[in-house]
């Protein structure tokens, strides 16, 4: 059951019509039923649009979204009650209590009557809120407006919650609550996709993850599935003294060196993707002994999903 | 789906009455704007529809003379004529008319008539027997009245005492001579110069005050719906609501119904409580009274008419709009470009003739068209008809050109 495909993603591109470039470049992906999957990329790689497709807001321009048993069945076409979205935004109305916001909500999913109080009830318990259900959301902190944000999405008991960078902005103890509660929804069987600029999040919650840039899926694995296929690309060591300027400068001009970073006599070094075999790394090592500096410590390839990313996305600021 | 609609219907219902400064925006300033307008322009548009003035006559005559100043003056348009029941003392009518409880006060004195006659006589006959003082007649003037309406006032007197004077001659005469003329044949040497506008200005409406400013400031406040309802829909847009309710079962068609009603309540509460304050409040503070007409209840469809072309145009307003400071500052910019091509702040009857055919592309225009035929020409509802239409028509277009742009944005975010 649990390796059943949940969200089908087949051969689905979108173009806008202001752009020469696809947002989305015939993606193929397959989320499993009861997966906590993770979508990583840097701003403008193509998630939002990803996920716009998945929810249903955008049209794919060539390919074919399913979520759900029905995967015959065409994402335009599909109902939404088996999804929730937790956007980026608080999408609340601040004026209103939460309970307000929670049956307002509520309705516009169809539900009404005692089922819709028991669902407020539920979610407000499971987003701990019942103390402030009449309180209005402009009095709350970041942390409980995310709460509520959650609680929303909940509302009609979805079997995929699709949340958007759902911890901007809160504390560490809020953050650990959602954490806590998505851990829990995912051990309840509900089928979680995840966004997030902050890789240790990713790390902590998603069993999948997929890195997406440029449109295109560039990783997809588990964690240390990730780290594994990746372990080549990053050297990292320290010296007893510091790297002189005209080493450094030898070094980042080695052909496969995508980038070099000296501080505080540590160093790491980035290796570009296409390198094709292992003697950079005897390159890199006699141009540090012919310098008369002794290695105190070396670890090769991307120690956290943070280094990969870095690694597979490069450094370069983006729009 | 009707749970969806009452539960859309309540949740804007609660941002607008939680608002307070789209209250005081929707509700407050309006009213404040008739009460002020209203009193002030109150003598500006007494001018506008024909000055009146009010007018004791104390007529101590028995007589023709008597009798014929008063006709004068009661039969000119220009007068509101009060003859008292008992003769007041001239201290008494003095003072009055100093305090400004008339403008002007008539004295026709005792044996008027009489006097004139023996007078008329002496002139005729030489004999001094019949030789009277020349009958005077006093009038009392408002210190605050404007000079050139003293002027008028004593030029129409004076005329009235001469024509009256000219008659008791020719009368005279006619008894010498024998003549069987009777009074009413007598000839007429010049004819009477006619106001040329006189029939033109009768089929203008002429508001009062009131009728101009309750209606005028009332339609405003009715579109000024533009700033929360457009601001309310730019924010969900950008606060990521509508992304939700996409995702979710109810249709956008139930959310924008969802506000259409409530606002739709909210302008008939504003043009009932304005109407209201003209009619009850106005009079209490020295003011007009608000004149409805005969036909009030023709008021209902053309401000459900207004409703919709208000409502309208702030959802194309929001549609078009990326901020809600955006939605604020544009809705409200063009509200007052509306109400002042309309006529709301400048009476449209004061306008240069090329402005008053301006005005007809505004909404506003047509709205305060519609209150003024019923208040003022006393239409019905077949009498609007035009000017519902219109409005509808207005709204309708808005209502589209709003709900495609909108489903563009949503569909292409």
């Amino acid at each position: 059951m649990e390796d059943e495909e949940f969200v089908a993603v087949r051969k689905v591109s979108k173009m806008y019509s202001n752009s020469k470039l696809p947002a989305v470049d015939n993606i193929d992906l397959s989320i499993r039923q009861g997966s906590f999957f993770g979508l990583l990329g840097p701003n403008g790689a193509g998630k939002t649009t990803l996920l716009s497709m998945i929810c249903g807001l955008l049209a794919p321009t060539s390919g074919s979204i399913s979520i759900g048993p029905d995967s015959a069945k065409n994402r335009q076409s599909q109902d939404n009650s088996l999804l929730g979205l937790i956007p980026q935004e608080l999408a609340l109305y601040p004026t209103l209590t939460a309970g307000e916001n929670l049956a307002f909500f509520g309705a516009m999913q169809g539900l009404s009557g005692v089922p819709l109080k028991n669902r407020i009830k539920t979610c407000l318990e499971i987003t701990k809120l019942v103390a402030r259900v009449n309180d209005k959301v402009e009095n709350f902190s970041g942390g409980l407006k995310r709460r509520l944000n959650l609680a929303i999405g909940l509302l009609h008991e979805p079997k995929l919650l699709v949340l958007d960078e759902p911890t901007v902005g809160i504390d560490p103890q809020s953050r650990n609550f959602i954490f806590d509660s998505l851990r829990q929804l995912n051990n309840e069987g509900m089928t979680l996709i995840y966004t997030t600029h902050y890789m240790e999040e990713a790390e902590q919650l998603c069993d999948d993850i997929a890195i997406i840039d440029s449109g295109k899926i560039i990783a997809r694995g588990t964690l240390d599935e990730l780290l594994h296929d990746n372990q080549c690309q990053s050297i990292l060591f320290r010296t007893k003294n510091p790297l002189p300027s005209t080493l450094i400068e030898k070094i980042s001009a080695l052909p496969f060196v995508e980038k070099i970073t000296s501080a505080n006599n540590k160093t790491e070094i980035l290796i570009g993707n296409n390198t094709p075999d292992n003697n950079f790394l005897a390159d890199i090592l006699d141009s540090i002994r012919n310098a008369g500096l002794d290695i105190t410590s070396l670890t090769m390839g991307a120690t956290n999903l943070e280094q990969l990313f870095l690694q597979l996305t490069g450094t370069q600021l983006r729009d | 789906m009707f749970n969806m609609l009452k539960a859309a219907v309540i949740k804007e219902t609660r941002i607008i009455f939680r608002d307070i400064e789209a209250l005081a925006i929707l509700f407050v300033l309006p009213a404040a704007f008739v009460l002020i307008m209203s009193l002030a322009l109150q003598d500006a548009f007494r001018e506008q529809a024909g000055i009146k003035f009010s007018m004791l006559i104390v007529n101590k005559d028995k007589g023709e003379v008597g009798k014929s100043l008063v006709d004068a003056f009661v039969e000119s348009h220009y007068f509101d004529v009060i003859i008292p029941e008992s003769l007041p003392d001239p201290e008494t009518i003095d003072r009055e008319t100093n305090e400004g409880k008339y403008q002007f006060a008539l004295v026709i004195p005792e044996k008027a008539t009489s006097h004139a006659v023996e007078n008329s006589k002496y002139l005729l006959t030489g004999l001094k027997k019949y030789k009277k003082d020349a009958v005077e007649i006093k009038l009392y003037v408002d210190p605050a009245i404007r000079g050139d309406h003293r002027s008028v006032v004593l030029a129409t007197l004076n005329r009235s005492i001469k024509e009256i004077e000219n008659t008791i001659i020719v009368e005279a005469i006619g008894r010498r001579s024998g003549s069987k003329s009777k009074k009413d044949d007598k000839p007429t040497l010049f004819s009477e110069v006619k106001d040329p506008f006189e029939n033109r200005i009768s089929d203008k409406p002429s508001p009062t005050s009131v009728q101009q400013n309750a209606p005028g400031w009332g339609l405003l406040a009715m579109f000024f719906l533009v700033i929360p309802l457009a601001g309310t829909l730019v924010r969900e847009r950008s606060e990521g609501n509508l992304l939700r309710l996409q995702t979710m079962a109810a249709p956008i068609s139930i959310l924008l119904a969802g506000k259409i009603v409530p606002y739709f309540v909210v302008n008939q509460i504003q043009i009932g409580l304005i109407l209201l304050e003209g009619v009850y409040l106005l009079p209490l503070l020295g003011g007009e009274k608000l004149e409805m007409g005969p036909h009030p209840e023709a008021i209902i469809p053309l401000s459900f008419a207004i409703s919709f072309a208000a409502i309208g145009y702030g959802l194309m307003v929001a549609a078009f709009c990326r901020t809600a400071e955006q939605a604020t500052s544009f809705g409200a910019t063009s509200i007052l470009i509306l109400g002042a091509l309309g006529g709301i702040m400048v009476p449209k009857i004061v306008m240069p003739p090329l402005m008053q055919e301006i005005t007809v592309f505004s909404p506003m225009s047509w709205g305060l068209d519609g209150f003024l035929a019923i208040f003022v020409r006393g239409a019905d509802i077949s009498g609007i008809l035009l000017e519902v239409g219109v409005m509808l028509a207005f709204g309708f277009i808005c209502l589209t050109i709003g709900i495609i742009r909108f489903n563009y944005k949503l569909t292409h975010a």
